[in-house]
């Protein structure tokens, strides 16, 4: 009810939110995949001392509450920190960078899933038919297509709607660094409980959205062939 | 039978009493505001009431506006907050009865030593705003309709200013984290002496103008209004409002001291030269 | 165009248990030879190894009368050489995008003329557009088949082409191996049952610790490895 009025209200304040809520989520994950998805490589297809035991640390990331890793980074880039000359704090920059923190566990791990869950035969063939490395990456990515997707789509879930790291690095700054949970912390403090409500249910709107947009490129999720 | 039964039997007897009997001996709910819990006066002296009355204080640590929802919403039994104009209401409204001033102190202006907008020692909080604002200088507002932030935005109203832009920046957070953030972007902020005492020294800023009546900051406690939620616990919450407004709750609030100074005056006008 | 690898000393251990000892082979334009052996005798690795696609623990190449190391000719093995597994593998794409995948490998032009014919070749052709996982497996050894000839490499390996297959489908796959030889493909085919082929392959060796001496038409008979039986 009130979240269909503030939506329709087309209110500027709201729609800043949501802005940044997406520009901030959405730079994460397109910087956090690449890094994310050639160590997935190095993990399924590497052999090097040490690989369990990084395997092992990626899967324990995956529990980190939100708020450690935006406290950590927020004593990294404070004045009192090693990388305080970079006045990040309080900035969306400093934002991507929790979220991308955040996000690279999940891409890893998962990503290390889908790939070890691909047919080893995938790469041979591409390989024997006389297909350069460089391709064959590319048949394997494409053959572990939906399972690096919900990856990315994980990731995605994880970070649109945290609000620890983005409060700590961000500052919940009204039109800047505002994004939708910070914006649904501060309405809860307010005890204005219905806006928060609304806020949720605005952002259930957009990742459905978001979801949907995906699922028309992951096919339609049956079971398919081998 | 024999051992093991008779082991399980104690053992779900001592379970079900430390379950039971908390919920017998019913706490009383204190909602206040972060500020507040944050400057340890509430962990002094709460220990003496609880003593002398045998009431266990359940507080609940929120901002204003959460603090006083709850109360509306009969969650809690009594709200002590900062916010004058909104305490008001919340009586005038039905959710409270009988607001008693506590205690009080002030209101101050800090922020980087380097003072670009050029206030130290200014005595008019409304010029000093006004300075700021002209100076393009940083200005971290709590944004989050607390008792400071409505103190603030009084201020930039007397001076006939409309904060906007990008060196006003709306936090939306409790004191802390607001005084910190001005700490690191080499802001200005109007903070709660309480808070400052017990948080300003790791921030790099300074205190700068302070000592206008307009800073002023009184503290009111309320009991939740029991004709509205009649399972609030009156009985107690008048009690502790009594003796927070008593004798000995006012001499201990006056002695309460951080980090040598004193952070709160008792409100009781009968108590005067309060120092023991 | 190479016409002629020579293996020498193909070792290879796995787990530490020898796979492969000290096989010598000779892959020539046009030569069928036949790998026969029991199941677990080596007859996948050595195949492997052959087409570049893993190196052997010990081996050296010659190409072309040139003798490189393993590392040197690993290139010179994924080019010349495709490994058909036993069950080949099809992208996840139609029937003709995985035919014509050898042609956009090379960034070749894959026109609509080569991929029909290819297409022809496969009896494919009604199916061009279904997707690859779709086909049976008669249907997909002949598109692995088509597809392994649409690289243009000189010698093919095929890991049991006749195993689960109907006997219609046994025979259309024989034929086009025969087709193959034919047109002058060198082939190495693993069979356990040896009798299907035997028609056209040239050479046969034998791996297994028993080591029965099998029948040749050609060449000089190679070294008899040992395996695990």
């Amino acid at each position: 009810m009130a979240a269909l009025q503030l939506l329709v209200s087309a209110d500027a304040g709201l729609w800043n939110i949501i802005g940044v809520s997406f520009a901030v989520s959405l730079q994460a994950i397109v910087f956090a995949t690449p890094p994310a998805l050639a160590i997935a490589l190095a993990l399924s297809y590497g052999r090097f001392p040490g690989r369990h035991f990084l395997i092992a640390t990626f899967n324990t990331l995956l529990s980190v509450p939100a708020v450690v890793v935006g406290l950590t980074l927020y004593l990294l880039l404070s004045h009192q920190g090693p990388l305080g000359e970079l006045r990040l704090l309080f900035t969306q920059p400093a934002m991507v960078l929790g979220q991308i923190a955040l996000s690279l566990p999940i891409l890893v791990a998962m990503g290390h899933a889908a790939l070890q869950g691909t047919d080893r035969r995938a790469w041979e063939t591409a390989r024997t038919l006389g297909a350069g490395p460089l391709r064959t990456l590319g048949v394997v990515l494409y053959e572990a297509r939906f399972g690096l997707i919900a990856a990315m789509l994980a990731a995605f879930g994880r970070i649109i709607a945290e609000v620890g790291a983005s409060l700590m690095l961000g500052g919940n700054i009204a039109n800047y660094t505002r994004n939708i949970p910070t914006a649904i912390a501060l309405e809860t403090s307010k005890g204005e409980f219905a806006q928060g409500i609304a806020l949720g249910l605005v952002l259930l709107f957009f990742s459905f959205a978001v979801n949907l947009l995906f699922h028309r490129f992951q096919g339609q999720g049956q079971v398919r062939q081998q | 039978m024999g051992c093991p039964s008779r082991f399980t039997r104690h053992l779900l007897l001592s379970a079900l009493l430390l379950w039971v009997v908390p919920v017998l001996a019913e706490p009383l709910r204190l909602a206040t505001t972060t500020s507040t819990v944050a400057s340890g006066l509430l962990d002094q002296i709460l220990p003496a009431f609880t003593r002398e009355t045998g009431i266990q204080v359940h507080v609940i640590a929120v901002g204003t506006g959460k603090a006083l929802r709850m109360g509306a919403d009969g969650d809690v039994d009594v709200v002590l907050v900062h916010a004058p104009v909104a305490e008001e209401k919340f009586v005038a409204d039905g959710y409270g009865v009988d607001r008693r001033g506590v205690m009080y102190n002030e209101f101050l202006i800090v922020g980087p030593a380097s003072d670009p907008a050029g206030i130290r020692g200014e005595t008019d909080a409304a010029q000093a705003l006004v300075h700021i604002s002209n100076s393009g200088a940083g200005f971290v507002s709590r944004g989050d309709d607390s008792g400071t932030h409505k103190k603030e935005l009084g201020l930039w109203a007397s001076a006939g200013v409309k904060p906007e832009g990008r060196w006003y920046m709306e936090a939306g957070q409790g004191m802390g984290r607001v005084l910190q953030m001005a700490g690191e972007l080499d802001a200005y902020t109007l903070v709660d002496e309480g808070t400052w005492i017990k948080q300003g020294q790791g921030t790099r800023l300074e205190e700068l103008a302070r000592g206008d009546a307009r800073l002023f900051n009184p503290y009111g406690i309320i009991a939740v209004n029991p004709q509205l939620h009649p399972q609030t616990n009156y009985a107690d919450a008048r009690t502790l409002v009594e003796w927070m407004t008593g004798t000995e709750g006012q001499r201990l609030i006056g002695n309460y001291r951080l980090a040598g100074k004193q952070l709160f005056t008792p409100s009781s006008a009968t108590v005067a030269g309060t120092v023991q | 165009m190479t016409r002629r690898i020579l293996f020498h000393g193909i070792s290879h251990r796995y787990e530490n248990t020898p796979v492969l000892s000290s096989v010598n082979l000779s892959l020539e334009k046009g030569k069928a030879i036949l790998l026969a052996g029991p199941n677990g005798s080596g007859k996948t690795t050595l195949m492997r190894i052959l087409s570049g696609l893993m190196a052997p623990d010990k081996g050296r190449v010659a190409v072309d009368d040139r003798i490189l190391t393993w590392r040197q000719s690993r290139r010179l093995l994924l080019e010349n050489t495709v490994y058909l597994h036993q069950e080949p593998y099809m992208f996840d794409a139609s029937v003709e995008r995985n035919l014509s995948f050898p042609l956009r490998a090379k960034n070749d032009v894959a026109t609509r003329g080569s991929v029909d014919e290819a297409l022809h070749m496969a009896r494919l052709t009604r199916q061009a557009r279904q997707p690859a996982k779709s086909l049976s497996g008669g249907e997909r050894r002949r598109l692995a088949i088509v597809r392994a000839w649409l690289t243009g490499a000189g010698f093919m390996l095929l890991d049991e082409p006749t195993v689960n297959l109907d006997a219609a489908a046994r025979a259309g796959t024989i034929e086009l191996m025969r087709d193959l030889h034919d047109a002058g493909v060198g082939l190495i085919i693993s069979c356990h049952t040896p009798q299907e082929v035997a028609a056209f392959v040239d050479e046969t060796v034998q791996l297994s610790e028993t080591g029965d001496p099998s029948p040749q038409e050609d060449h000089e008979r190679n070294a008899r490895p040992t395996g695990i039986s």
